[in-house]
């Protein structure tokens, strides 16, 4: 039962844990100054108010909206988060090595605003949305829970958030003695690879509310990895992994990597041509 | 005349039983309570509708979870969620995230 709850808590922090340590290995490798620091953590504490909102609503607190609707904010949260980790990514690659620069000639304030404004929203996207499961677990469990079970429960649950604390770090330690480039292409597949779950989840959730169709599975994997486990729910959260997908699956996984492909051909276009112009003109 | 009266409603009565135990048969219950699913197989008609009640008669808190089937929703203790299905034929996976020893199969067949 300890484990088990430890276990939750560390699965449904990861995928928040990952963006936002990212982003900040990012920030401070580039050097993007105080102000973009203010924009992610901003970012983390407005999805931790959307998560108790959210939660306060899953509880029967509050009925400020209804199922369907907050379901289908949900959905169309799931979709935001995946399309500006895309860009996240496109854009880190083109100003991987200007940034800095560019901050230090005092380049276009307003654009960096700008473009801090979409860490804010990933952020808070990412944290708000496992965080309102994770609050509603939360307060469940230690409601539910007698005196003589509460330490131990206090415990496991102090236990899953030290586990996602030590991830957390690890990913900041990785950025801070890996080679800056492997540590860019790491974490720049991890993202995509979540941006990939995130859409799966989008696009499942349109499935389940009937405005995409319902079908057979095409294969079944569940005999290799279930997406029922525990690996397989871990891999499934951060990867968009599913053992037996349907149609309207595979069409997520190609429309998807189909995007990134074009977009970073196209970022990769025009990078190639930011670095040409200075020289001829 | 009060005799006939008496047996017309009776016979209405029963009807009206018949159909709540045939409706019951046909929509399924499945129940998840702090770690138990019951019942662990659910065998419903391939491509005919039907509703799924899902309950946590249970203390904590239960998500019910099924990638198949193309459902997550969190239930806290005491709450139901009715969802309408109509599938093809196969065998649908679904287990309670917050207790993974709950799992079951839903069959359509």
């Amino acid at each position: 039962m300890g484990g088990q709850v430890a276990f939750i808590l560390w699965r449904e922090s990861i995928e928040a844990l990952l963006v936002i340590g990212i982003l900040s290995s990012w920030l401070t490798a580039r050097q993007a100054g105080r102000r973009a620091r203010l924009f992610l953590w901003g970012g983390v504490a407005a999805g931790l108010a959307v998560a108790l909102g959210f939660a306060a609503m899953v509880l029967g607190f509050s009925s400020l909206l209804s199922g369907g609707l907050r379901s289908a904010l949900m959905t169309g949260m799931v979709f935001l988060a995946a399309g500006l980790i895309v860009q996240m990514v496109a854009w880190m690659r083109r100003h991987g090595r200007t940034l800095k620069r560019e901050m230090e000639g005092g380049l276009d304030a307003a654009a960096a605003d700008g473009r801090w404004g979409a860490v804010f929203l990933l952020s808070m996207t990412a944290v708000a949305r496992e965080g309102s499961e994770t609050v509603v677990f939360l307060y469940g469990t230690l409601a539910a829970a007698g005196h003589s079970t509460l330490p131990g429960l206090l415990a496991a649950m102090a236990a899953g958030l030290a586990a996602a604390a030590a991830t957390y770090a690890l990913l900041r330690l990785g950025s801070r003695f890996m080679p800056w480039r492997r540590f860019f292409q790491l974490s720049e597949i991890m993202l995509l690879l979540l941006g990939a779950a995130l859409f799966t989840t989008g696009v499942s959730d349109l499935v389940s509310m009937g405005v995409l169709p319902f079908g057979a599975p095409i294969w079944d994997l569940g005999m290799l990895l279930d997406d029922n486990s525990r690996i397989g729910s871990v891999a499934a959260a951060l990867t968009g992994y599913r053992s037996a997908p349907d149609a309207m699956i595979l069409a997520a996984w190609i429309v998807y990597w189909g995007a990134v492909a074009v977009a970073l051909r196209w970022q990769g276009r025009a990078s190639s041509l930011a670095r040409t112009a200075p020289r001829n003109g | 005349m009060n005799i006939s009266l008496g047996l017309g409603f009776a016979l209405l009565l029963s009807a009206v039983l018949a159909t709540a135990a045939g409706a019951q048969t046909q929509d399924p219950v499945l129940s998840l309570a702090d770690g138990t699913a019951t019942p662990t197989q659910i065998t419903v008609p391939a491509g005919k509708p039907f509703t799924l009640t899902v309950r946590n008669t249970g203390k904590t808190p239960a998500e019910f979870e099924s990638h198949r089937l193309h459902v997550e929703k969190i239930l806290p203790p005491g709450k139901e969620v009715q969802l309408k299905l109509t599938l093809p034929k196969g065998r649908y996976p679904f287990v309670d995230e917050f207790h993974p020893a709950a799992r079951g199969t839903l069959v359509a067949e």
